[in-house]
């Protein structure tokens, strides 16, 4: 536990060994043999002017820049392998490098379940305010990405930004906007961020903030993904750059192809980024899964979901770089036991695979639906799989050979030292999982998990207060946010 | 080989996606002097309504209704070579179709632009990326019956409302139908921007443009 009172994850004692490194290495290659000779398209005349001058080789009548294999490895070595993701509160602070995984809210989806009423309805900017406050009360929710669209700001520049500016003011977690427009608004949310921290250097030292892209699947970057990474870079904030293919549809049916595309739209992302601010914090993310077939959908709660982001773990540590998966997702579109199957299934998976940062809490339909009581519950599940992933310790002190000698036939434990000890550590603490047996559970009313979730949830937006921004700040934000501050220029 | 016999190989070569049997079936169509009119709309047609079934039963899979659909459009395309322009089948009606400007994502839209073909809409695909009026000048000129948008993210939604309004300037908005789909669009916003309908997928948007189009 460093000064600062961070909470720091638990350090991964039993990993899941999915890829070998052998097959790491097979797909390492195939993907520089894709960079090498076949390319990806780049939209972005500015980031074929900076690829080019890199050193890739760039066919200006097609986009399409084809990157040489030293370029790729010397952007993996550059790009820093820790990556601090700092909060508007210091005991917020993520500082992601491996051996230790975080989890986070899903971003950004169209509908949610209203936590009163359980209506299923089309986001609005409250829902984003109630999002940030849970949060920042959950303790397993240890960064906040923007969950879902405000359909209620209209569309246009100032959007993504006031949808910031609502994270921001309710919770002082480090909090990521995936879907910001261009790189104009990559400027203004470094401002905003600034304006909160003092300063653009301060920001560069503690982002408070983090965006990212997705490529357009198959190996293509648009120009608004790659002014995005351009801009984050040169900011100094971190860039995720989130991959998101899908299995038969955008990439091979085969889930090793996929995690060639995958893996190829990434590391040229990784190129381009690094070329603009070397040295600069990144990301490498994933939201690939395979495309299921009889529905036409992106299903994220699919053991292929789980294993394909397993798979890009593995290729991240290869790479020594930070990373952020899709994890704990649902395609349910209830808190359910097929939510509970897939929630644990993928959260699971993940969670062995060890990424630094896992990406889905609180969703629900495929991503497309948040829900405030499902949020509660995966906050409870990480802990569970946290749990799982300090694995069985084995020392002298826990094989405990002289204790069981001493005490020898007929005796119990619980009075111990070594039980008091180690009761902390050893065992995982429920609030929301119910284990009493059926006596103790009627007494408190015999509800179902979905009841006590949403229960939990509404007592958490009554009664937990973040910490708010000072009056100053939060006009400063709001001027940035409706471009008031460009008449000034 | 009987009229009847070349209708029942023309609708299982679609049923199995078979596309020599397919292009053998168009070639015996010519040589025995059966009516071509007949084998497109009896069996390669009737094949693919029968796949349009079967997935929208969700018993068979997207590849399959590719290869199907690819089975369907060889056939035909043999079989049309010998009947006079003239002659040949209409198309139940003509649709626009593209994703919104500063949106790349396309594989579901050419996914409802494959399944409009099959099922007998002339299908004008724009790509990606396109401006509202790049939509409204191919209605136009090609005087299509629905102009269809698709888009993923909520930032390119708006130009869905840009296409509304273009239509409007341009006097067309009522003879031509409007249809979104896409992850980012819902009934909802179709409502809040006018739009004749909203489709959450390709079966639904083909019984949507049906709808719209009063086709059968």
């Amino acid at each position: 536990m460093d000064g600062s009172g961070a909470r720091e994850a638990p350090y991964i004692g039993w990993r899941l060994l999915g890829l070998t490194d052998d097959e790491v290495q097979q797909i390492h290659q195939g993907t520089l043999d894709v960079l090498q000779n076949c390319g990806v398209r780049v939209l972005s005349a500015e980031a074929l002017d900076l690829l080019e001058s890199g050193g890739c080789h760039v066919d200006r009548a097609t986009n399409r820049v084809r990157v040489p294999g030293h370029l790729v490895e010397e952007a993996i070595d550059s790009a820093p392998s820790k990556v601090l993701l700092a909060a508007r509160d210091p005991a917020h602070d993520v500082l992601l490098e491996d051996g230790r995984t975080y989890f986070t809210t899903f971003g950004q989806g169209l509908r949610v379940i209203d936590p009163y009423t359980a209506e299923v309805r089309s986001s609005t900017a409250r829902d984003i305010a109630d999002s940030a406050l849970l949060a920042d009360a959950l303790e397993h929710v240890s960064v906040y990405t923007v969950a879902v669209a405000a359909t209620d700001i209209p569309e246009g520049p100032n959007k993504s930004l006031c949808e910031l500016e609502v994270a921001f003011a309710h919770t002082s977690r480090h909090v990521v906007h995936g879907e910001i427009a261009s790189g104009e608004g990559v400027r203004r949310l470094v401002e905003m961020a600034a304006a909160i921290v003092g300063g653009a250097d301060k920001l560069r030292e503690r982002p408070i903030v983090s965006a990212g892209g997705c490529p357009s699947s198959p190996l293509e970057h648009s120009e608004r993904v790659c002014e995005i990474v351009m801009e984050c870079a040169r900011a100094g904030i971190p860039a995720a750059v989130v991959s998101m293919v899908m299995a038969g549809g955008t990439g091979p049916v085969t889930l090793a192809g996929t995690l060639v595309t995958h893996n190829a739209e990434v590391l040229s992302g990784l190129v381009l980024h690094q070329l603009a601010a070397k040295g600069a914090p990144f990301l490498y993310g994933s939201c690939t899964t395979a495309m299921d077939m009889t529905y036409g959908t992106a299903p994220l709660g699919s053991p292929e979901s789980g294993l394909l982001s397993a798979g890009v773990a593995a290729l991240a540590r290869y790479y020594a770089l930070p990373s952020v998966v899709a994890g704990g997702w649902a395609d349910s579109k209830l808190t359910d036991a097929q939510a509970g199957h897939e929630k644990t299934l993928t959260t699971l998976l993940v969670g062995l695979a060890g990424p630094s940062l896992v990406l889905g809490m609180g969703s629900l339909e495929l991503g497309m639906t948040l829900s405030l009581a499902q949020l509660v519950i995966d906050d409870e599940t990480v802990a569970m799989v946290e749990r799982v992933v300090g694995g069985v310790r084995v020392t002298d002190e826990t094989l405990a050979v002289d204790l069981i000698k001493e005490m020898g036939p007929g005796k119990d434990f619980l009075g111990q030292k070594h039980t008091r000890a180690h009761q902390r550590e050893e065992q995982s603490k429920v609030g929301l999982i119910d284990r009493r047996m059926r006596g103790g559970w009627e007494k408190r009313g015999g509800k179902d998990l979905a009841q006590r979730a949403a229960e939990r949830a509404r007592e958490i937006l009554e009664t937990h207060k973040p910490e708010p921004l000072s009056p100053e700040v939060a006009v400063e934000l709001r001027t940035i946010a409706m471009g008031e501050d460009r008449g000034k220029r | 080989m009987s009229k009847d016999a070349l209708l029942a190989r023309a609708y299982e070569s679609v049923l199995a996606g078979d596309e020599d049997e397919a292009l053998a079936v168009a070639e015996a169509t010519i040589a025995e002097g059966v009516d071509p009119l007949d084998v497109i709309s009896e069996g390669f047609s009737r094949g693919m309504t029968r796949v349009g079934q079967l997935f929208a039963d969700e018993e068979i899979s997207l590849p399959e209704v590719i290869v199907a659909a690819d089975v369907m459009q060889l056939g035909m395309s043999r079989l049309e070579e010998h009947i006079p322009r003239a002659q040949r089948p209409e198309p139940l009606a003509t649709v626009v179709i593209g994703t919104a400007e500063g949106d790349v994502h396309d594989i579901g839209k050419r996914i409802v632009a494959t399944m409009l073909s099959v099922n007998g809409f002339k299908v004008i695909d724009l790509g990606r990326d396109v401006p509202a009026g790049s939509f409204v000048d191919a209605a136009t000129s090609n005087e299509a019956d629905i102009v269809g948008c698709s888009a993923l993210m909520t930032s390119t939604m708006i130009g869905m409302r840009t296409i509304e309004e273009a239509l409007l300037t341009a006097g067309l908005k009522g003879r031509v139908k409007t249809m979104i789909g896409g992850a980012a669009t819902t009934q909802e916003y179709a409502d809040k921007i006018g739009a004749d309908a909203y489709a959450e997928n390709a079966n639904d948007a083909v019984a949507v443009a049906r709808e719209l189009t009063g086709a059968r």
